[in-house]
């Protein structure tokens, strides 16, 4: 046994250490009870729980009072399932009825939940579009919103759920993950836009304190009125940049939802055979007969890789059958309501020249809206196409447009083309633009930053002090954003990038020391050690290490042991950062050792966390050490995959070189040069006898202590005795460590 | 008295029974509410107040004061005896040494000597040892709390030269007239004193740059504004303003010193330069060519101690049972002093009794912000209250501070009369019946058009329903329109005027104070989590920097949320702590009951029904504070 010891950085840490189950956990918090109490309202939190992209299954988590009738909602049904008990329900979109997915639900009401509060579960197909609908449909309910980064988990927490099942908290730390993740994207993809939400955030807080000092010190002090103007031309110039921005900020969207494009134009000009020819089928009945069309006709498309969802309409034109004059009046709704317009004139019977093409246009589309003309039936011209070409290719008035003839197929291409770059246009570059993921949280948080300052508008004439309130908003809401946040926030930037659960597990402990070596292990309540090994080992470790405590298993963890095989491991440790050397203190914490587990036993693993803790600094590296090695890359912001392969423990072999798949850089920023926490776990020794691991907390090779009598063991040491390392102790390695050396 | 920001106070102290509103409403000369225009949260109560009224009522009522016995004489030493073994502290104070050696024995003592410690007058270059011009300094005090180890700092302040009313030409100056009609500080006050059209005007004047060359050219004349001391940043003297902000015109306010006074005090003219030169400024303004000085400008240096060595009851960490208040803890102003003197006096009554502490929270009100302020950052500046340090600006208004503290007031710290209280419940309870009674009126905005033509409303939507709750958010709308609209049931609340004021005050925060309660919800959390007073950072086993430790152990906060607000403090830390505090806590939980400081939140106090009034007679408790305060030197 022994070969997949975890073994701890040469860094000063402290660990965790529960091996007996121990029953008493303490009555809740009185701090939670008095927030239970007090806290009837409160806004309803959703998100995607699970992993985010292309997934089997994707878990879409929500909380708080509203989870009820969300989950009544999109099941459709006014009962809810048993709770705590899977279903299978249609989920669909309350306000279309249309159905989304069938998956599994669960009902987790309050207070037995991993929040405290109602909670409830969609178990969906991990699709992005599923996955996008039911958030869409979530977030169309009342009093419902997506979650802040790490906000099921300050809610547990708050709620004194965490340290009845803090285990489930390592879901929350491994979402907290992406969430760091999210902000690195957010930084490195959008740096640009970072410095934009930024410098709108200070220009709030300027207009903030100026506006603060007028209401403080005007009657007093000479604080003249002109600075209040400022004030207002600042405000009014960051909401029409805002507003621009906001309009902009649809582009994500539209390449998720796809590019409304609608084909309208006169009757029985072709808009019926363009669509049967874009979409390649009939799917439109097409008639010499003007105004066959009368329903609006819907088909999505991919063009050039953008998705598009393409509308034939009515021809447009004043009709009498009451029949066509609906589908006239449905036209017209969806020219109003379109990303993209397709105008189609009759070739033959529009004048050749630029400002009569631009007058026939205008009369059609909306104005403003993006359009595509397009000159149908240029067959029946014969050769004689030169004008128009040349009226085509004009430029404005003139949109782009091209002449087609749907007979033949003739201009297709050109259309294609420049239905290409429209729609580029509209959805800018997927590779250049935001990150899908943050995009509905970011205009959420913008609208409301919007709003705020709308309604400081409202307020500025009559009361000055709910203006200032107003700014303050805008400016918290647009702080949630970008992650720069006031000092009052502090404890929001722990819960949101830190790993609560485990902290939460050493708040656990009453008797943490630093370098104290310790080691997590959960026990189910219904299941006791069964295998004599284990049992050895477990007495062994209990010899070695002061097992404290253990944590009674939540059900939630049944999910996680599934996920990550029969127990994880992690260990908190975080280095000072290279680029940030000295000022932010690291969060340190001691590393677990793995070992066989048996079904009845489940491991928690002390993630290998680091961060930096400047704020501009996220770069961090997380490793799960122990029983599955794993190791995800903060570095490039997106991938999270693991480096090594569970089973990795088995191999006596040093684990594969760490670097990440993402785009193959190494971890950032590891404390020991050229070595990352698991290159380091097996670095040669000096000694030259092959290699040797560098021990962490008082365990050798073979799994057995060497200060185990001792207590005071320095916290890092080489099993074989090797003479650099052994300098760092001040005492000789007793024990077993002699037993590894050889 | 009073003012942005000090108004609030005012209102807190009132609302927790203090003296200085009541007294204000029986001596004010000109009563002003500033920031009018600015909306409620924000007004400033204040006003001009006579000084021989002030203290003649100050005096009728402290001595009217049942079981208060009131000694005067200066005090020189503490005596101290062994510290009770669970509190914090080396020591514990048993009593006072007056001047002529004789002792005072007391459970507690409460030390407030505004500028007297080591104080020292600098006019120009001269400088004599004096807590106010012809008052003895307090040096012997001063020098017992230096050697019991209280971290003592230097602060300066000043106040202008007097001016003879009758030599000041007033008829080219801008006057301001006071309200009419006055708002009064205190809510026991129907209305004040004074008839609205006696009250005096104040006039406005500006310096010029005339006046800005002399304080220019005789900077070596004055040693107050040479030296380093910190002096407020607020309000400044004039030399300060002269450096700071060279050719601009600074106001002055000429204001009445009382209404039979001949005395004018020129607000904004504070200066320390020799007083010959100090009449050839005043003579440079505007208005005042003639005027007489009647008593030179003059600065004051004092002591002050660090306020981060108090608890947030305002007790010494130090020496047990002294508490301080007013400016020995870095503060300026009455308003100020006055806010902390009410809380200490609370406070040095309950632990006599062995009481848990009182405790205002930042979420409760503006002495909570005050006294946290002090007690966690400390200051190096003359602290002065303003509205933006205030993070629920929109929910601790002027117009609610009875409904915040009032209640708190009566049953913890049984400081507020019957009468207060039970005129806080009734008007809470009329509140609750109003605005309940408006948001159950609902109507199409048509119909309100109808109902009230005055009121544009501006809703597009007809199909939405509007409660008269929120029509009277709209500026042109009040209760007496909605009464006349809606006669049944609206009328009783109207005729109540105060009532209808505070309703329409109400409808106006809505929106904001519900929007807040999540961030209140957030700080009360943090807060919540309590550290032990006594915890020697030094030897806690929590990884924790040398520099973390020394910042903590010095600025002493008492909750995880106060710990946030330490700047310098790395999140890192404050996990630690927390950890540290969490074990703590649950070992510490049977034994320790948490104050109960959320029981009156703003935002929520009107959601719940108050408890009847009969039930809350019969909890009355007939027990008078006891409790000795000792005003050094008089």
């Amino acid at each position: 046994m022994g070969v997949g010891h975890t073994l701890a950085p040469p860094l000063p840490h402290f660990g965790v250490c529960m091996g007996t189950p121990t029953p008493n956990y303490g009555p809740p918090r009185r701090w939670a009870q008095q927030r239970l109490c007090c806290t009837a309202r409160g806004d309803t939190i959703f998100a995607v729980s699970s992993g985010h992209g292309r997934c089997g299954v994707a878990v879409i988590r929500t909380s708080g009072p509203g989870s009820r009738g969300a989950l009544r909602s999109l099941t459709g049904r006014p009962e809810l399932p048993p709770p705590r008990v899977l279903a299978l329900r249609r989920i669909r979109d309350p306000a279309t009825a249309e159905p989304l997915d069938r998956g599994l639900v669960v009902w987790f009401p309050g207070p037995q939940s991993f929040t405290g509060e109602d909670c409830a579960e969609l178990h969906v197909h991990g699709g992005p579009a599923v996955v996008s609908g039911v958030l869409r449909a979530l977030g169309r309910l009342p009093g419902l919103r997506p979650a802040e980064p790490g906000e099921f988990t300050r809610r547990a927490f708050h709620r004194g759920k965490l340290d009845l099942t803090a285990a489930e908290g390592l879901g929350d730390l491994i979402h907290a993950e992406t969430e760091a993740q999210r902000r690195q994207a957010l930084r490195q993809m959008e740096g640009e836009l970072g410095r934009l939400y930024q410098r709108w955030s200070e220009t709030l807080t300027q207009a903030l304190a100026h506006l603060e000092a007028y209401i403080d010190f005007s009657e007093d002090d000479n604080v003249e009125e002109e600075v209040l103007s400022q004030v207002d031309a600042a405000v009014r110039a960051l909401e029409q940049e805002l507003g621009a921005h906001l309009q902009d900020g649809r582009r994500g969207e539209l390449l998720r939802g796809g590019v409304r494009a609608v084909i309208a134009g006169p009757p029985n000009v072709g808009k019926s055979s363009l669509l049967n020819l874009l979409c390649r089928r009939p799917a439109a009945i097409v008639s010499p007969v003007a105004g066959t069309t009368r329903d609006v006709v819907e088909v999505s498309l991919n063009v050039t890789g953008y998705p598009v969802v393409l509308s034939d309409t009515a021809g447009l034109r004043n009709a009498t059958d009451p029949v066509e004059r609906e589908g006239v009046s449905r036209a017209r709704d969806r020219l109003q309501r379109a990303d993209l317009v397709l105008a189609v004139l009759d070739a033959t019977a529009v004048p050749a020249e630029p400002a009569g093409l631009g007058a026939a246009v205008g009369s059609l589309v909306p104005p403003a809206a993006p359009c595509i003309l397009v000159l149908n039936k240029a067959d029946l011209l014969g050769g004689d196409t030169g004008a128009l070409r040349a009226a085509c290719a004009r430029g404005p008035p003139v949109p782009p447009a091209t002449l087609l003839s749907c007979k033949t197929g003739d201009g297709i291409d050109r259309l294609l083309e420049l239905l290409g770059q429209q729609l580029a246009q509209l959805c800018g570059d997927p590779l250049a633009g935001s990150p899908s993921l943050t995009q509905s949280r970011h205009s959420q948080h913008l609208g409301d930053c919007a709003a705020a300052l709308a309604r400081y508008g409202r307020h500025r004439a009559r009361d000055l002090g709910l203006a200032a309130e107003q700014l303050r908003l805008a400016r918290r809401h647009l702080g949630r954003i970008t992650g720069h946040v006031g000092a009052e926030d502090v404890l929001d930037i722990i819960f949101r990038d830190f790993c609560v659960a485990v902290l939460h597990l050493l708040l656990q402990q009453p008797e943490v020391r630093v370098g104290a070596c310790v080691r997590v292990a959960v026990h189910h309540e219904e299941h006791q050690p069964q295998d004599d090994e284990e049992l050895d080992e477990g007495r062994e470790e209990e010899d070695v290490l002061h097992v404290e405590a253990a944590v009674p298993l939540g059900h939630r963890l049944l999910g996680l042991q599934a996920e990550l095989g029969h127990g994880v491991a992690a260990l908190l440790h975080a280095p000072p950062c290279s680029a940030h050397p000295t000022p932010r203190q690291p969060l340190s914490m001691g590393p677990r050792r793995g070992g066989a587990c048996s079904p009845g036993r489940v491991y928690i693993a002390l993630f290998n966390i680091s961060f930096c803790w400047a704020p501009s600094c996220l770069s961090g590296c997380l490793g799960l050490a122990g029983l599955s090695q794993r190791s995800f890359c903060l570095q490039e912001g997106y991938c999270s995959r693991l480096l090594t392969g569970r089973g990795a423990k088995r191999s006596r072999s040093p684990p594969p070189p760490p670097r990440c798949r993402c785009w193959g850089s190494a971890l950032p920023r590891d404390p020991l040069p050229g070595l990352t926490p698991h290159a380091r776990k097996s670095a040669p020794c000096g000694d030259g006898r092959g290699l040797r691991r560098v021990l962490g907390w008082g365990m050798d090779e073979g799994g057995r202590s060497w200060g185990g009598d001792g207590g005071g063991t320095p916290p890092h040491r080489c099993s074989c005795r090797c003479r650099e390392l052994q300098h760092a102790g001040t005492d000789s390695p007793a024990g077993g460590g002699k037993d590894a050396a050889g | 008295f009073g003012g942005i920001g000090k108004g609030h106070l005012v209102r807190e102290v009132d609302a927790l029974d203090g003296l200085c509103g009541r007294v204000c409403d029986l001596a004010g000369v000109h009563y002003k509410v500033l920031n009018r225009c600015k909306g409620p949260a924000v007004w400033g109560l204040r006003a001009q107040v006579d000084r021989g009224l002030y203290r003649d009522n100050m005096r009728k009522e402290i001595l009217n004061t049942p079981l208060l016995t009131v000694h005067e004489a200066s005090v020189e030493d503490l005596l101290l005896t062994e510290p009770e073994p669970d509190h914090p502290g080396k020591c514990r104070v048993r009593g006072v040494v007056l001047g002529d050696g004789s002792t005072v024995h007391t459970g507690s003592v409460i030390l407030t000597t505004g500028t007297f410690l080591r104080g020292m007058i600098h006019v120009g270059l001269e400088k004599h040892p004096a807590g106010r011009l012809g008052d003895q300094p307090s040096i012997g005090l001063a020098q017992t709390l230096e050697r019991l180890g209280f971290a003592v700092g230097r602060l300066k302040t000043g106040t202008p030269p007097r001016l003879a009313k009758d030599t000041i030409d007033f008829s080219g100056l801008e006057e301001r007239t006071a309200d009419n009609p006055p708002v009064p500080f205190s809510f026991l006050s129907k209305a004040v004193w004074i008839k609205p059209e006696d009250q005096l005007s104040c006039y406005l004047t500006y310096t010029n740059p005339k006046a800005q060359q002399i304080v220019q050219d005789n900077l070596h004349l004055n040693n107050h504004v040479r030296e380093t001391t910190k002096g407020p940043r607020y309000c400044p003297s004039l030399e300060a303003k002269v450096l700071r902000f060279p050719n601009r015109e600074h106001q002055v306010w000429l204001e009445p010193e009382g209404l039979e006074s001949n005395v004018i005090y020129p607000q904004g003219l504070s200066m320390t330069l020799p007083p010959e030169l100090q009449e050839q400024v005043i003579k440079s303004i505007r208005g005042l060519e003639k005027a007489k000085m009647l008593q030179p400008g003059y600065g004051v240096q004092y002591d002050y101690l660090d306020p981060r060595q108090l608890t947030a009851s305002l007790e010494s960490r130090l020496v047990q049972r002294l508490f301080f208040a007013g400016q020995i803890n870095g503060t300026t102003g009455y308003e100020e002093a006055a806010a902390q003197g009410v809380i200490a006096g609370i406070n040095a009554c309950l632990r006599v009794r062995g009481k848990p502490p009182f405790i205002v929270s930042r979420t409760e009100g503006y002495i909570g912000v005050l006294i946290d302020d002090l007690t966690t950052l400390g200051t190096n500046e003359p602290y002065r209250m303003f509205t933006s340090r205030v993070e629920f600006r929109m929910s601790l208004r002027p117009d609610n501070a009875d409904a915040r503290l009032t209640h708190r007031g009566f049953e913890e710290a049984g400081c507020v009369s019957q009468q207060r209280y039970e005129q806080a419940v009734k008007m809470k309870a009329a509140l609750e019946d109003g605005i309940a009674a408006l948001k159950s009126l609902q109507f199409s905005v048509s119909k309100w058009s109808q109902l009230i033509p005055e009121v544009r409303l501006s809703s597009k939507s007809t199909l939405v329903l509007h409660s008269a709750f929120d029509i009277l958010q709209y500026p042109e709308a009040n209760m007496e329109i909605l009464a006349r609209a809606i006669p049944e049931p609206l009328r009783k609340f109207a005729k109540w005027r105060e009532l209808s004021e505070r309703l329409k005050i109400e409808a106006a925060y809505e929106w904001c104070v519900v929007n807040q309660q999540e961030e209140i919800e957030e700080v009360r959390q943090d807060e919540a989590l309590q550290l032990p007073e006594d915890l020697d950072y030094f030897a806690i086993d929590a990884s924790l920097s040398t520099e973390v430790r020394e910042k903590l152990s010095s600025n002493r906060p008492q909750t995880i949320g106060a710990v946030s607000r330490i700047p310098g403090i790395t999140p890192a830390a404050i996990v630690n702590l927390l950890r540290f505090v969490k074990n703590k806590h649950r070992k510490a939980e049977k034994l320790k009951a948490f104050p109960q400081t959320d029981k009156y939140l703003p935002g929520k106090m009107y959601s719940e029904k108050a408890a009847s009034q009969t039930q809350i007679s019969a909890e009355l408790s007939e027990e008078e504070p006891e409790s000795t305060f000792v005003k050094t030197p008089v």
